[in-house]
């Protein structure tokens, strides 16, 4: 065995780098000169700004310009790009389907099989040359429907300025683009839902800062959150709403800081959003804030739901996962992480189509959740790689399958009550060498068969 | 006569928007910050903008910090969040090897970046564990702090990450 101070040592060696020259001093001047303004809690008063006639005159010049930019903008729509591609050969890649018809399925960004997950085919869309930061969300309707979202820009400041929405509708072979203009730059994420092939949605978070390393452009700017809908399949797109952080609004109150976890209709009117504070940049205010919002208007407006039970102190810090509905009956997968305590996992149901919730804890402590409906779900619990299954929404948990050779689950998804996919893997006591399984039931989880299994040998590559 | 602001003043100031204030109370815990950035990323310029971006972030949620707590374990949380941020939304493969610069022998180049794949091979809470761990030679009990945990289960976290990344420590000592 290897002394301790050895590990030190070889870490130290391993990693011996210092700050380049002057990086603190420039992120000292880049806070210097921000306008960030730190988040207050809601029972201080915040002094209103004292309106006068030249500021009223110039939000009036301000709105007259943003109304003829919209009108230029609304006659000068961008023409729709069809794109074919020429899809890879198939590989055995092992990835998890998160939509299947028949055999055809689809999974991550994106790629297709055509043999019910056993090969893929990378289907992706052309990346555009002027791709920036900013995560692929993707969105599968059916067997031919899909949508890709890819942030573009400024690359040589990473600034991103433009969401590019890929829509396709024969499977992946050609995509046609819409575009959607960003109301600021950088840390651009978005999350996309449709409700058939025509009707769809997407939210966009932008802002709050941009920060150039030469320091030669600096841009400063509230966190701003737009909600766009088209009607035409993703050719065109036109905002509902636009909130910035601190105008009082829902959109630009709730989850700040946080990563939207779901963006979910169950129909042209009703629909939620949902944040994940636990892959945030840091702590939030569970006390003060929401972490899910309803609109009853299509998403024109928002308000927060406050969930019963939710914890109220600064002690947890919480994701809530997107609903899935069966007609009026509801569930919500909630996970709060514990600051110095215990964090636990549990399900929020209805039965009024999401008006009032209920809490049920549950026995055990996890993200990896999966509900298929408001009765069946499945999750993998603190204990080894067990799996767990609801049928009656979360009240009460059977364990159902343990894996007993394998470590570690890298993934799972049902696609119905009976279909499912996991991917465990295992290592060797050396830590090097291992196999990755990928595991399928047709009876709702009591038995799995085996689809794949890669091994990982030798040295890392 | 100049006064050196306390803490506490720093915090007031930064809270009602004072960035040059924030600034001074994040300059002992910045080559922190950067260290762990860097451990998680391995690369100089994403943990330089992982800092940065984990410093504004900071500044906004400034309003959640308690008084009297330590500020380090508070910030490299952030700093760590933004790090896993970064990881996840990578357009490719997110292992990343290139050499620090600093001058050493071929035998040690390689055998840091054996290390440094290694470590990347490891997941995001296994790899933060050991770089709080053995790179900022923190004790088990601020990086207990640090996650919400015991001491004694941050010392079985490390204990299990340590493991996975043992080979290739031995395969070093082995070659000396």
């Amino acid at each position: 065995l290897i002394e301790e101070r050895l590990v030190f040592e070889r870490f130290h060696e391993a990693l011996n780098v210092q700050p380049p020259p002057g990086a603190f001093d420039r992120l000292e001047a880049t806070l210097a000169r921000s306008t960030v303004r730190p988040q207050r809690r809601p029972w201080l008063d915040v002094p209103l700004p004292r309106i006068n006639q030249t500021l009223v005159a110039g939000l009036l010049l301000v709105v007259l310009m943003v109304a003829v930019i919209a009108a230029f903008l609304a006659v000068q729509r961008p023409p729709v790009h069809t794109v074919p591609i020429r899809p890879s050969n198939p590989s055995a890649a092992q990835l998890i389907p998160e939509m299947m018809v028949g055999n055809v399925g689809w999974a991550c960004c994106p790629s297709r099989t055509n043999d019910g997950g056993l090969t893929w085919q990378d289907v992706s869309p052309p990346t555009p040359a002027t791709r920036t930061k900013g995560g692929i969300t993707t969105y599968f309707l059916d067997a031919n429907h899909a949508w890709v979202t890819v942030v573009t820009g400024a690359v040589a400041l990473q600034n991103g300025t433009k969401v590019v929405i890929f829509a396709t509708t024969d499977g992946g072979q050609t995509w046609s683009q819409g575009d959607v203009p960003v109301n600021g730059v950088v840390s651009v994420s978005e999350r996309l839902d449709f409700l058939d092939a025509q009707h769809g949605w997407v939210i966009v978070d932008s802002g709050p800062i941009a920060l150039d390393k030469t320091n030669t452009t600096i841009v400063n700017q509230p966190l701003t959150r737009a909600i766009y809908t088209t009607t035409d399949g993703g050719a065109n797109w036109s905002r509902l709403v636009s909130a910035r952080e601190g105008d009082g609004s829902t959109l630009g109150t709730l989850a700040l800081g946080c990563s939207m976890s779901g963006l979910t209709f169950v129909s042209a009117e009703r629909g939620w959003l949902t944040w994940d504070c636990t892959s945030s940049n840091g702590p939030t205010s569970q006390s003060t804030t929401s972490d899910l919002a309803v609109t009853q208007d299509g998403g024109r407006s928002w308000q927060p739901v406050y969930l019963p039970a939710s914890p109220s102190t600064f002690d947890y810090t919480c994701g809530v996962y997107p609903p899935v509905f069966t007609h009026s009956q509801g569930v919500l997968p909630v996970f709060c992480g514990g600051n110095g305590r215990p964090g636990f996992t549990g399900v929020y149901s209805t039965d009024d189509a999401g008006t009032t919730w209920s809490f049920r804890n549950a026995p055990f402590f996890t993200q990896q959740l999966d509900f298929v409906d408001a009765n069946t779900g499945w999750a993998f619990g603190t204990t080894g790689v067990t799996l767990y299954r609801t049928t009656d929404g979360g009240r009460n948990w059977a364990v159902i399958k343990a894996f007993a050779s394998e470590q570690n689950v890298g993934g799972f998804r049902f696609l119905d009550t009976r279909t499912g996919f996991v991917l465990t893997s295992r290592y060797a006591p050396d830590g090097m060498s291992g196999f990755t399984t990928m595991w399928k039931t047709t009876d709702g989880g009591q038995s799995w068969s085996v689809m794949s299994l890669v091994s990982n040998t030798g040295r890392f590559p | 006569m100049l006064f050196k602001r306390s803490e506490a003043e720093l915090i007031r100031s930064a809270r009602d928007g004072d960035g040059s204030a924030f600034a001074e109370l994040l300059r002992p815990q910045y080559t922190a910050g950067f260290k762990v950035a860097y451990g998680l990323l391995h690369n100089v310029d994403e943990a330089e903008d992982a800092v940065q971006e984990a410093a504004f972030a900071a500044w906004r949620k400034l309003g959640n910090v308690r008084e009297g707590s330590p500020l380090r374990p508070w910030f490299l949380a952030i700093v760590a969040n933004q790090c896993r941020t970064i990881t996840r939304s990578r357009w490719w493969s997110p292992v990343r090897t290139d050499p620090p610069e600093v001058e050493a022998a071929t035998a040690d180049l390689a055998a840091g970046m054996d290390l440094r794949r290694a470590l990347a091979r490891l997941g995001h809470d296994e790899r933060l564990v050991l770089v709080l761990r053995y790179y900022l030679d923190m004790p088990y009990e601020e990086i207990a702090g640090g996650l919400g945990i015991s001491p004694k289960a941050a010392r079985t976290r490390v204990e299990r990450a340590l493991h996975r990344v043992r080979p290739i420590l031995q395969v070093r000592e082995a070659l000396i």
